[in-house]
């Protein structure tokens, strides 16, 4: 079943200066239950389409869109932010409490609900801390943890890990493939980090310098479950990295050589 | 270094010094007489005075005035400071038109407004609680502001994504943001309130510290004036010591910062 289809998408965004398109012609779609990683140049829109697709775009009148994109099946999303994107003001448990607490759910369920998704991401005994006493990593998973507890059906993920030191990415990332396997939730995460795209990947989409469009898509088949260290050890991952990386470096060499 | 020593080394200076400003103004022997106790007055006269205001005066009652005076002058310009602020924050058609005058109003120093306001609103309570509210209407004001424009954008965001009503949003980010940019202020926020209710007292009044100095002063009572600035620092810092208390509580979620 398609969660996800975007349909020959296009965005603009409109400032005094003109017009910049952001998105072009981008067609593709997400399966349930896949985890779809996504990578490009810096600047290449893909903050953009994750945006797109969780509906942030409409709100805006400085964006132009033509083109389609379809969640099915969706009743709400989760959203994972680069910057961890918490209530400072509150505990740990009340922020991952908070999709429940806005659906109505009451504050006993919520509560316990919660306990269990932070127990899901390894913060057990956290709970009543507040954000700033935790490490960045730690509130990365809070903030997963958030994105999890009102059971979206979709989740989005916008280089959640990308401000993480590279030892912490490595435990991070065998976790959200730990939590895509229990949850099989549709998952779409965009890095700039070819490996991770890989590794989390069940397809890797590869995107072209701004205007974004999907070059060209690849399909992971590396044995599951898997884990960070097996999959960069796997003859296939140097095979695939090998391919994505010829993909975008002529991406970026381009981009570079338009704009010296 | 322990606390202690600290404590011992802080009163010897203080008993030290207020040695010699005894023994300077005459009061120890005459012939270390250096100053002319009119002016210099003495720590032994000013506790003579201190006695007097408490124990023969009443001073409670002017301190119980000003404090009044402030407080209300502090509620009513919490109150108002917050609605314009979400007013200018959520309008940009208001706040466009506003800007450059509420600019221009806050630019006026305050006490040049007392004469004014003692015309509009007369000798009583009122103008001075104007006066306070004058001052930390703006404060509040521009810290609501503030406080909205500070929010995360992608806070904002996860709070759609989530399909939270606008008024949801206002409950669980806006508010609480405000509220926290509000008592990060409050310390602030209580001494000018302060301030506006004595200048208010300083231009005309019956009763009130401001008050009590103003008739001191015409009645060449140095020894009160002294008496009554200490009392008015002692109620300051009272004062700002409670609003310090309610930040640190309502702040508890804030990294620890050192002033």
């Amino acid at each position: 079943m398609e969660r996800v289809s975007v349909e020959d998408l296009n965005v603009s965004y409109i400032s005094s200066t003109g017009k910049i398109d952001a998105l072009q012609n981008v067609s593709f779609k997400v399966y349930d239950g896949e985890f779809v990683t996504m990578v490009g140049p810096s600047g290449c829109g893909k903050t953009t389409l994750l945006n797109a697709i969780a509906g942030l775009l409409s709100f805006r009148k400085d964006v132009l869109i033509k083109g389609t994109t379809i969640v099915q099946n969706v009743r709400s999303i989760g959203y994972v932010f680069q910057r961890d994107a918490l209530l400072p003001w509150r505990t740990v448990i009340e922020n991952v409490a908070l999709g429940l607490e806005v659906k109505g759910v009451s504050r006993e369920k919520r509560m316990s609900t919660a306990l269990g998704f932070l127990r899901m991401v390894g913060l057990e005994g956290y709970e009543g801390r507040y954000p700033h006493e935790l490490s960045a990593g730690m509130r990365q998973r809070v903030a997963l943890a958030r994105a999890l507890a009102y059971d979206p059906e979709l989740i989005l993920m916008d280089e959640p890990l990308g401000s993480l030191d590279a030892q912490t990415r490595t435990i991070l990332q065998d976790e959200l493939l730990t939590i895509h396997k229990r949850t099989r939730k549709t998952m779409v995460m965009v890095t700039h980090d070819i490996a991770e795209a890989i590794i989390l990947g069940d397809r890797v989409l590869v995107m072209s310098s701004r205007p974004g469009r999907i070059k060209s898509e690849y399909k992971v088949e590396l044995p599951k479950p898997r884990s960070a260290l097996n999959s960069r050890l796997d003859p296939e991952f140097n095979r695939l990295y090998r391919l994505i990386w010829d993909g975008l470096k002529e991406e970026i060499q381009a981009e570079q050589l338009s704009h010296p | 270094m322990s606390a202690w020593t600290v404590h011992v080394r802080r009163l010897m200076f203080l008993v030290v010094l207020l040695f010699f400003w005894e023994a300077l103004a005459g009061g120890v022997h005459p012939s270390l007489s250096l100053f002319d106790p009119f002016y210099s007055s003495s720590p032994s006269r000013i506790a003579r005075e201190l006695y007097v205001l408490f124990f023969q005066e009443n001073i409670f009652k002017d301190i119980l005035v000003t404090l009044g005076e402030a407080f209300f002058g502090l509620a009513i310009g919490m109150v108002s400071g917050v609605v314009l602020g979400l007013l200018f924050a959520y309008s940009r058609l208001v706040s466009s038109t506003l800007e450059p005058f509420m600019y221009a109003l806050n630019s006026i120093p305050r006490p040049a407004l007392a004469p004014l306001v003692i015309f509009w609103f007369g000798i009583g309570i009122f103008s001075k609680i104007f006066l306070a509210w004058s001052i930390v209407f703006f404060v509040i004001f521009y810290n609501t502001y503030l406080g909205i424009k500070s929010i995360d954008p992608d806070v904002l965001n996860v709070m759609k994504v989530m399909n939270a009503s606008r008024l949801q949003t206002m409950r669980i980010v806006i508010l609480p943001s405000v509220a926290s940019w509000i008592f990060a202020g409050l310390r602030l926020s209580v001494s000018y309130a302060l301030i506006g209710a004595i200048i208010g007292e300083f231009v005309g009044a019956t009763a009130g510290i401001g008050y009590q100095l103003i008739y001191a002063e015409g009645l060449l009572m140095s020894d009160r004036l002294y008496a009554l600035v200490l009392v008015v620092g002692f109620v300051g810092a009272t004062v700002v010591e409670m609003a310090k208390r309610i930040e640190n509580k309502f702040l508890r979620w804030r990294p620890e910062v050192s002033l």
